[in-house]
């Protein structure tokens, strides 16, 4: 399966994947991240049932500094 | 002391956390100018960034105000939104559409259309805003209970561009907050927001592109501090002419008199 993670291709092995299991694979399950998932927001609590689809857009977003 | 939502805040001076020479600098510049409330962003993750400054900020007793720079859509404003609230757990957001990339200008009317949004999801929405009058009305009327307009452009630091609307801005809305956000250059820039009865100034390029930021962020945090009590405690009124200070009675060699 073929899918975006923060603007870069990625493919993963087999159809059905779930977002925690994504982002535990591509070492993504820092403490603070957070996640939009085609320009939505995906909740911590819906990481474990969130499937991935082909072509899928991931954002993982974490604090940095700002003005 | 000023009570911004429900928080009991000591300064006034609300500063960006980016380009600072080291993150050193920027928790010295915090510390020793007073500042409790500090700008943050999110961003892609990559190899080990972003978690040191993270680790370094949240040890200190600050009030978190994410901001959705960079967006320039009501769409990834919104999703912004909803990661910051959940990564620091505040619902406090510096809304940020921008119109037009060489201005940094945001866009008057995505940025109406986002407030509303957030607004009615039960975000504290700080909009970063033109000096617009009509635009602020219509985001007090969606709900907002604080505006941020612009001094100048992002970065700029050419201060006080029109403060005939920043004045306008202070006079109408009387019951909202206003915080300066944006473009001032200089620590007498910020004593003007305030001595017009601004509620605060925020600025980060100023402080972290100066060549000793951490005095620069004590000088804007006194600043800011010397121009709110200049307003609190009632500024005289421009005179179109001079009036003596000195009593004119009792004067010697008073020309009136002729002497010999």
């Amino acid at each position: 399966m073929k899918f975006f993670l923060n603007g870069k291709e990625k493919e993963l092995v087999g159809d059905q994947w779930f977002l925690s299991e994504v982002l535990s694979c591509l070492d993504q399950m820092e403490a603070h991240v957070a996640v939009a998932l085609n320009k939505s927001f995906v909740p911590k609590s819906c990481y474990k049932s969130q499937e991935i689809q082909e072509g899928d857009f991931l954002e993982v977003v974490t604090p940095h500094p700002g003005g | 002391m000023w009570t911004l939502l429900d928080k009991k805040i000591n300064k006034r001076l609300l500063l960006g956390t980016s380009q600072y020479p080291s993150p050193d600098v920027l928790k010295r510049s915090i510390v020793e100018s007073g500042v409790e409330i500090v700008t943050v962003s999110l961003r892609r993750t990559g190899p080990k960034e972003g978690s040191g400054f993270w680790n370094m900020l949240k040890g200190l007793p600050l009030h978190f105000l994410p901001n959705t720079a960079g967006c320039h859509s009501v769409k990834e404003a919104v999703t912004t939104a909803h990661m910051a609230r959940e990564i620091f757990q505040t619902n406090w957001i510096k809304l940020e559409i921008i119109g037009d990339d060489y201005n940094l200008q945001p866009d008057p009317f995505a940025l109406l259309e986002g407030a509303k949004i957030l607004n009615e999801e039960g975000f504290e929405v700080f909009p970063y805003m033109t000096d617009d009058l009509v635009l602020a009305e219509k985001l007090v009327a969606v709900g907002c209970k604080i505006l941020m307009p612009w001094a100048s452009p992002i970065g700029s630091g050419q201060g006080i561009l029109n403060p005939f609307s920043l004045n306008t801005l202070r006079k109408r809305l009387p019951g909202i907050q206003l915080i300066v956000d944006a473009g001032l250059g200089k620590p007498s820039q910020a004593a003007q927001a305030m001595e017009m009865g601004y509620d605060g100034c925020l600025l980060n390029s100023a402080v972290s592109q100066a060549l000793d930021p951490v005095g620069m962020a004590c000088a804007f945090s006194s600043a800011v501090g010397a121009g709110r009590q200049g307003y609190e405690s009632g500024l005289m009124e421009v005179r179109e002419s001079a009036r003596p200070s000195t009593p004119v009675v009792g004067t010697p060699f008073w020309h009136g008199e002729k002497h010999e």
